[in-house]
């Protein structure tokens, strides 16, 4: 004959604007974002190549778009958020050591320094391929 | 109110009663084990224990000497039969906890590494960092998710045990989830809800340490013992009274008063800080007293400097300890010495049982810091705790799970007529009390007088004044109120059942001082400063009646090491 | 905070709720004596003693081990216990159930899907063959020991749980406390339940539902690093498919 209590357990609604509540939630959406971004660019190209077929005068007028000021800003824009999207994933290879060092595992700095200096050198590489050198 | 029924029910949910989940459950695989305790598992005060579990593990050690150092370190008033069973069981318990998983600290070729402990003579202190009971629980904890046969009732506070024609029959819990008294019957009900440490107002435990199931086996007409002697452990923070483990000075740390010096050399000549913890908690308050003791904002206390272990050592060894001085003492223990007082920590007492676990009132078991066999006699020596829980929680579970083997199944509900009368005092009575006192300051008043008459040092003065006390007290318990109506999750409820229990325990903890007119170990006498084997060497045994406990005393078991002089 | 004459106080806001009273949880206000040394949860059992008996929340160990008080502090998962009211900058200082769990009472809320969970991941060593226990124990040197050191932390107080935005979406996903758990076990030397425990977690609403948001190694007060340890599950779970997909006949 215990009193009678009606238990109800109260679920909270998330707020669809939970990811304002702090930066590193704000960091995760763009970062999230960059994979749109990056697929964007992926497009970009494919429509460049798309545009040589047409021939000469066809690309030239393809060109005057391409370097157009809102496509400068467009680019811009693709550079900063696969910068972002470099930037964090090679963040996030320190996260699973794929060897020891003394039985620990290599700091981050090592990890994370060696991928981006191998990113730097192959970045290094093509541009000297595609420009003569910088 | 509906009835569950279970071969064996065991009170409270750490390393003592998982242990005994786990034993009795491979005794047999027909027995259905119900560990019922008020908190999660996890949050047993098991897992703040931190210094280590002794057992005998190394070529130059021997049983003998753990066992001589035990009974030594117990002032003689343990009894050496148990001694000696507990010696011989502890090393296995170590090894099993290592097949279940439990990170024990390794020496360099991998085997348990061991280090030293207060009161024993050779390092047999095996570790996990120093947070032993943390990793001791989690593994008992995980461990026993492995058994179907164990049930988890989680957050079921036991109100009563329920006894029928002498017997044992189940317990009374209340589900917090549901605000519903359940009877849960049992054919064995092991108690491991471990020590009493909220009857002080200083001391190393946890909210959760109100030694419910000392209440209810007390209650239940189970004889209380050697209730007169408490640990009262040398290096506590001030304040919060958490506890710096003994490990500290395990690894060398040293205890210093306002003048710098190592005072111990003057009370404990040959084993300084590794001087038993009662000696060790009298020589701090005789500094203090002395005047060479520091004065802080909240009381006095003395040093304990690690600063000469140095970093590596301190964040390999003492990682806890230096994130507990650092968050609740503001001190790095690197570079500073950590404050430090004696405060209340762990009970001798307890339920009396015999050396498998048994109390002696059929159906009934209990182990652990609850439990009373006596291997700690007048004063426990750290790290045997831990092992006790393993050993006799081990032995309890298996003991129950015989006699439980044994038992026929109950046809009828023997249960219900004794749950409803409990369902009258808890949801008729006790909830609807508007009374006029406060249970913040029942309780604080309690806890006030244990830590002022019934401390370190007491009198038959000081006894008589906490009895008074404790039977005013008693009184205004009656008178208090309880605001929150709703029985569902009511913690004002469980708090006010919690303060009921402790006002028992408290009464039965300073009538037995008062006739203990000895010193003994932690129990000391400023009226009777001397131990005297002639007319105390037993232990007392309490039995619980309406106008208070009615005392009987229990010989203590010499064998092998008759009592001497107790020096360190 | 008030003035130095008189005794400091603080304000803070708890967001309670009695399901006996009403549907919906409400907000009420306290002032309680305010000292440098006092933690929240102090301040909670302040209220609790002398002001309103009725407010519910879950505390024990008061030294930040067994993880009973967490709660939402100012918007963050943190121990009550742990975190001193003099750290805290907004007024009043907010307190609410850890976010996430449904809220069962005042600040106490639902553990009971972590719970689950924690048995889901075969928590305990798992090997077909046990030494005799008199031929004592497994040997594990220091580093094979610090190899699960870190996962080995967790005292399972779910502010990882509340951190998670993926969790907080779904609750089905298995979690960051449960994975580092499986982790523990997966890295222990004396286990040999990995093709068991990997089986079990590398899932749907397993491993493979966390995006590594990484909030939850944030908050975890014990730098279990959940986080990591679900990355590195994620590596094991996939080698072993790799194997098992180019190696089928290779023992495991």
């Amino acid at each position: 004959m215990a009193a009678a209590t009606v238990r109800k357990p109260y679920v909270r609604q998330r707020s669809a604007l939970w990811w304002t509540k702090n930066p590193r939630y704000l960091l995760f959406q763009l970062r999230e974002l960059t994979g749109a971004f990056v697929v964007l660019y992926a497009f970009l190209v494919l429509w460049q190549l798309w545009a040589l077929r047409g021939g000469e005068d066809a690309y030239y007028s393809f060109e005057l778009l391409w370097y157009s000021r809102p496509m400068m800003v467009l680019n811009a824009i693709i550079l900063g958020f696969a910068v972002l999207h470099t930037v964090t994933w090679f963040a996030l290879t320190a996260k699973v050591p794929l060897f020891r060092i003394r039985g620990r595992p290599p700091p981050a700095a090592l990890v994370i320094g060696a991928n981006v200096a191998i990113w730097i050198a192959v970045s290094y590489v093509i541009l000297t391929l595609l420009y003569g050198g910088l | 109110m509906d009835r569950l029924s279970y071969d064996i029910v065991i009170v409270g949910g750490g390393a003592a009663g998982l242990r005994a989940a786990i034993a009795a459950a491979e005794t047999s695989h027909s027995l259905r084990i119900a560990v019922v305790s008020k908190v999660y598992p996890m949050r047993s005060h098991t897992v703040s224990a931190e210094g280590g579990t002794a057992a005998v593990l190394r070529d130059y050690d021997s049983f003998d000497q753990h066992g001589f150092d035990t009974v030594k370190g117990s002032d003689f008033l343990a009894d050496q039969d148990a001694v000696e069973f507990f010696v011989r069981r502890a090393p296995g318990e170590v090894v099993q906890m290592d097949h279940w998983g439990c990170p024990w600290s390794r020496e360099p070729d991998g085997r348990v590494a061991v280090r030293a402990f207060g009161g024993m003579s050779v390092k047999r202190t095996v570790f996990a960092a120093d947070k032993v009971g943390f990793h001791m629980l989690h593994t008992l904890f995980q461990t026993s998710l492995k058994y179907e046969t164990i049930e988890r009732l989680d957050e079921w506070f036991v109100t009563q045990i329920l006894v029928e024609g002498g017997k044992a029959v189940g317990v009374a819990a209340l589900e917090l989830r549901s605000g519903t008294l359940h009877a849960i019957g049992a054919k064995a009900v092991i108690i491991a809800t471990g020590g009493a440490g909220r009857v002080y107002e200083f001391t190393t435990n946890g909210a959760i340490k109100t030694g419910d199931g000392m209440a209810l086996a007390y209650r239940a007409g189970a004889p209380l013992k050697d209730m007169e002697f408490l640990q009262f452990h040398p290096t506590c923070l001030p304040v919060t009274g958490i506890l710096i483990t003994e490990a500290a000075r395990g690894e060398g740390g040293y205890l210093v008063n306002n003048r710098g010096e190592r005072f111990l050399k003057k009370y404990v000549p040959e084993k300084m800080e590794l001087g038993p913890r009662d000696i060790l908690s009298r020589s701090i308050i005789q500094e203090i007293r002395e005047g060479r003791g520091f004065q802080g904002p909240y009381g006095q206390y003395v040093g304990l400097d690690l600063r000469h272990l140095g970093e590596d050592v301190i964040n390999r060894k003492l990682p806890m300890v230096r994130e507990l001085a650092e968050e609740y003492a503001g001190v790095d223990p690197v570079h500073e010495v950590i404050p430090v007082r004696p405060g209340q920590h762990y009970i001798m007492g307890g339920v009396h049982t015999d050396i498998t676990g048994f109390t002696g009132f059929p159906g009934l078991y209990a182990a652990g810091e609850t439990a009373c066999v006596s291997i700690n006699g007048a004063n426990r020596l750290g790290s045997n705790s831990l092992s006790e829980c393993l050993v006799f929680g081990a032995e309890a579970g298996r003991s129950a799970a015989a006699y439980a083997l044994t038992v026929p199944a109950v046809g009828s509900n023997p249960v219900s007529a004794l749950v409803q009368l409990e369902e009258t005092r808890i949801f008729g009575g006790l909830l609807k009390r508007e009374g006029g006192e406060s249970l913040a300051e029942v309780r604080g008043e309690m806890q006030h007088a244990m830590e002022e008459h019934v401390g370190i040092y007491r009198s038959g003065e000081t006894l008589e004044k906490a009895l008074a006390r404790i039977r005013d007290l008693r009184r205004r318990w009656e008178r208090v109120g309880v605001r929150d109506k709703d029985p569902f999750f009511n913690t004002e409820l469980t708090a006010t059942l919690e303060l009921d229990f402790m006002l028992d325990l408290a009464e039965a903890i300073a009538n037995a001082a008062l006739l203990r007119r000895e010193s003994r170990g932690a129990h000391s006498r400023t009226d009777y400063p001397k131990r005297d084997d002639v007319n105390y060497l037993h232990h007392s045994m309490a039995y619980r009646t309406p106008t208070g406990p009615r005392f009987d005393k229990l010989p203590v078991k010499v064998m092998k090491w008759q009592p001497a002089a107790r020096v360190y | 905070m008030a003035g130095t004459g008189t005794t400091r106080t603080i304000k803070l806001r708890i967001k309670r709720y009695r399901p006996e009273r009403s549907d919906e949880p409400f907000d009420q206000e306290f002032t309680v004596p305010f000292r440098d040394d006092m933690v929240v949860l102090d301040a909670l059992n302040y209220i609790k003693d002398h002001i309103d008996p009725t407010l519910a929340y879950r505390w024990s160990c008061r030294m930040g081990i067994c993880g009973s008080c967490g709660a939402n502090v100012d918007g963050t998962p943190k121990l009550t216990c742990a975190l001193y009211l003099k750290d805290l900058r907004r007024r009043p200082v907010v307190i609410e159930p850890l976010e996430n769990f449904a809220i069962l009472k005042d600040l106490v809320v639902d553990i009971e899907p972590f719970m689950e969970k924690l048995e889901s991941v075969k928590p305990y060593i798992l090997r077909p063959d046990d030494r005799p226990l008199e031929r004592g124990e497994y040997r594990q040197t220091p580093e094979e020991l610090d190899l699960y050191r870190q996962q080995s932390l967790c005292i399972n107080c779910m502010l990882c749980y509340a951190a998670c935005p993926v969790y907080g979406h779904d609750p089905k996903f298995l979690g960051p406390a449960a994975s580092a758990l499986a982790l523990r076990y997966e890295l222990d030397s004396r286990d040999k339940g990995s093709e068991e425990r990997l089986a079990a977690i590398a899932t749907e609403h397993g491993i493979w539902q966390c995006t590594f948001v990484g909030e939850c190694s944030v908050v975890c007060p014990k730098d279990v690093d959940p986080a990591g340890a679900i990355q590195q599950l994620k590596t094991r779970a996939a080698t072993r498919l790799m194997k098992a997909m180019l190696l089928p006949l290779a023992p495991r």
